[in-house]
């Protein structure tokens, strides 16, 4: 009986003092009698520090009268047990989170004698749970619409913004289908989920539906959220309302088109009575005074070309830049365009090897517009040459022409960036002529609009070969 | 007999400086400032060919010309389109003028133009 009971009693205190969880055994006065190692473990203080002190010395000061409605009727033999969450302070003046559970141990005539302390430590527990309640409430009160669906497309989180934005509350989004919200549901299909699979993300412009029924433009930027091992769980998307931005943009690109119409018409009458008195100097052989009447003539010529830039650039960025293919001969086409331009230059030779006799579909102006820039840039950039080399090169499906010169070449950073929109080579010493920086820029898109290809070799101080494909298009034929 | 041109522009330079080089070409010419008045010019002056802005105060160019190529009167009259607005360039026939013209232009292009149609 008595090794029965000793073992018994081994096994308990074994438990007792090897549980992951910290458990105390106190008197009815707050004084720990009994404390196992994972409890001195939490709060820092032995077992012999623990005896001499009560609960209330470790407990956070704010938190010590937590508790103590029912700890004075645990006293009075009325409540069997209560747990809490409360703050303790440990030795070296951390504080930890603790979650207790408290429960009566009674005497033989049921008196209250001892209570039995469960205690864990939710420190971490907590730190997690405050982190994702903060996260939680910045996506909810976040500037941007933020909107999560599953993997079949159905809403299952929208952030306040979303609801601003589509007139939806976030009950009324639960469980919907995301396509729903699109103004073009087979775009959403074909395009950003396929896109979404296959790299993990998308952007650009929808139009969407509000609850009122009204479309409008937004700008989405979506993509897979995936687990550690890359497994998709979710798609995430941010919205922005971008009707504003599309009223002004719209709003400046038909400025910028009255404000070159309206440049344009004094520009148009100035040009005419230039070429009026150029014919008369012409018929009163007054050379030197014709001259610059040609001068001034070639100025308006210039102007024009820029207020045109600028026009393609803004309907470039509106995606308005619209191709007038039609057949024409492309070998023809750079001949008359080099020879004008070694008229206006005066210094330099265009020199053409190669031959293409087939036809191409294309914009013929645009597709000449590109050469002249190619062709001045090329003797604007070599100004102690006196030649240009171009080569035309087809094949069976395309023409490739090159356009060489002998001039300051461009430094390898720069190569990349001369496509971009209003760059400039910003190296005054090779910098011969001023420029808005757009030139190439429409060049490049003019080409991509063509399925083509436009780039540039180049050494700095050793001339540059600008090249582009132009594929033959759709109606082929031999000349 | 002298061949007629009307030139109908909003812009005051724009139409004096025509006025003078298409004279100097060796035509006789009228000008009109308003969409409006077009029609009723044309029937005063009886012109051989039409040079018409785009953009005009009251009924716009692209109206005048419908309207002067639906009546019995002034439908072979030939009109040229002159305009700063590069896109209408390719719909010139679309739009049911004869031809088009984008400005600004060298003014013997638009005499040689002028000249094809007057032969």
């Amino acid at each position: 009986m008595d090794e029965a009971l000793r073992e018994s009693e081994q096994r308990f205190r074994a438990i007792f003092n090897d549980a992951a969880i910290g458990i105390t055994l106190a008197d009815m006065q707050g004084h720990p009698l009994e404390v196992n190692a994972a409890f001195q473990k939490m709060v820092g203080y032995s077992r012999g520090k623990l005896r001499k002190m009560f609960f209330t010395d470790f407990t956070h000061p704010e938190d010590i009268t937590l508790d103590l409605a029912e700890y004075e009727q645990m006293k009075k033999g009325q409540l069997d047990s209560f747990s809490l969450e409360k703050r303790y302070i440990r030795k070296d003046g951390q504080g930890i989170w603790v979650h207790i559970t408290v429960s009566l141990v009674r005497g033989p005539k049921r008196e209250p004698k001892f209570t039995v302390g469960v205690i864990r430590d939710i420190t971490e527990h907590k730190r997690i749970d405050e982190e994702l309640k903060l996260y939680s409430k910045a996506v909810e009160e976040a500037p941007d619409g933020v909107q999560i669906a599953d993997l079949s497309g159905r809403i299952i989180y929208s952030n306040k913004a979303v609801e601003e934005i589509y007139g939806f509350s976030p009950q009324e989004y639960y469980g919907k289908d995301i396509n729903e919200m699109n103004a073009d549901p087979e775009f959403a299909r074909k395009v950003i989920f396929p896109a979404l699979r296959r790299e993990g993300h998308w952007s650009g412009e929808i139009m969407v539906k509000h609850k009122d029924g009204k479309v409008f433009p937004i700008w989405l930027k979506t993509a897979m959220v995936k687990d550690q091992k890359g497994k998709p769980l979710a798609m995430v998307g941010i919205i922005r309302d971008i009707t504003e931005r599309k009223i002004l943009e719209e709003r400046k690109d038909e400025f910028i088109g009255i404000a070159s119409h309206e440049l344009k018409t004094p520009i148009t009458s100035a040009k005419i009575f230039t070429q009026i008195l150029q014919k008369l100097l012409r018929q009163k052989e007054e050379k030197q005074a014709l001259g610059y009447m040609t001068r001034i003539d070639d100025q308006l010529d210039k102007l024009t070309q820029l207020i045109n830039d600028l026009l393609d650039v803004s309907r470039i960025q509106a995606g308005k830049l619209e191709l007038r293919p039609q057949v024409f001969s492309l070998a023809k086409l750079i001949r008359e365009t080099a020879r004008d331009i070694q008229a206006g230059s005066g210094s330099h030779k265009i020199l053409i090897r190669g031959k293409v006799k087939k036809r191409v579909h294309a914009d013929k102006n645009r597709i000449g517009q590109v050469l002249i820039n190619l062709l001045s840039n090329a003797i604007a950039y070599s100004p102690s040459s006196r030649r240009v080399a171009v080569k035309v090169e087809p094949n069976a499906q395309m023409v490739t022409i090159h356009v060489k010169d002998y001039g300051v070449g461009i430094a390898k950073e720069h190569q990349e960036k001369i496509f971009e929109r209003f760059y400039r080579v910003g190296d005054e010493k090779t910098q011969p002529s001023s420029g808005l920086g757009i030139g190439l820029y429409v060049a490049n898109e003019i080409i991509k609009l063509h399925e083509g290809k436009l780039w540039v070799k180049s050494e700095k101080g050793k001339g540059a070969t600008f090249s582009f494909s132009l594929p033959f298009g759709k109606r082929k034929r031999v000349k | 007999m002298m061949k007629k041109i009307l030139i109908v522009d909003d812009d005051r330079a724009i139409l004096e400086a025509l006025a003078v080089a298409i004279e100097d070409a060796g035509y006789k010419v009228a000008t009109e400032a308003s969409g409006d008045g077009v029609v009723e010019k044309v029937k005063d002056f009886s012109p051989d060919l039409i040079l018409l802005d785009f953009l005009l105060p009251g009924a716009n160019g692209i109206e005048v010309a419908r309207c002067l190529k639906r009546e019995r009167a002034t439908k072979d009259i030939p009109v040229i389109l002159i305009s700063a607005h590069l896109g209408t360039g390719k719909a010139a026939k679309e739009l049911g003028v004869d031809d088009f013209m984008a400005k600004p232009f060298d003014i013997e292009k638009l005499l040689a133009k002028i000249g094809k149609y007057l032969q």
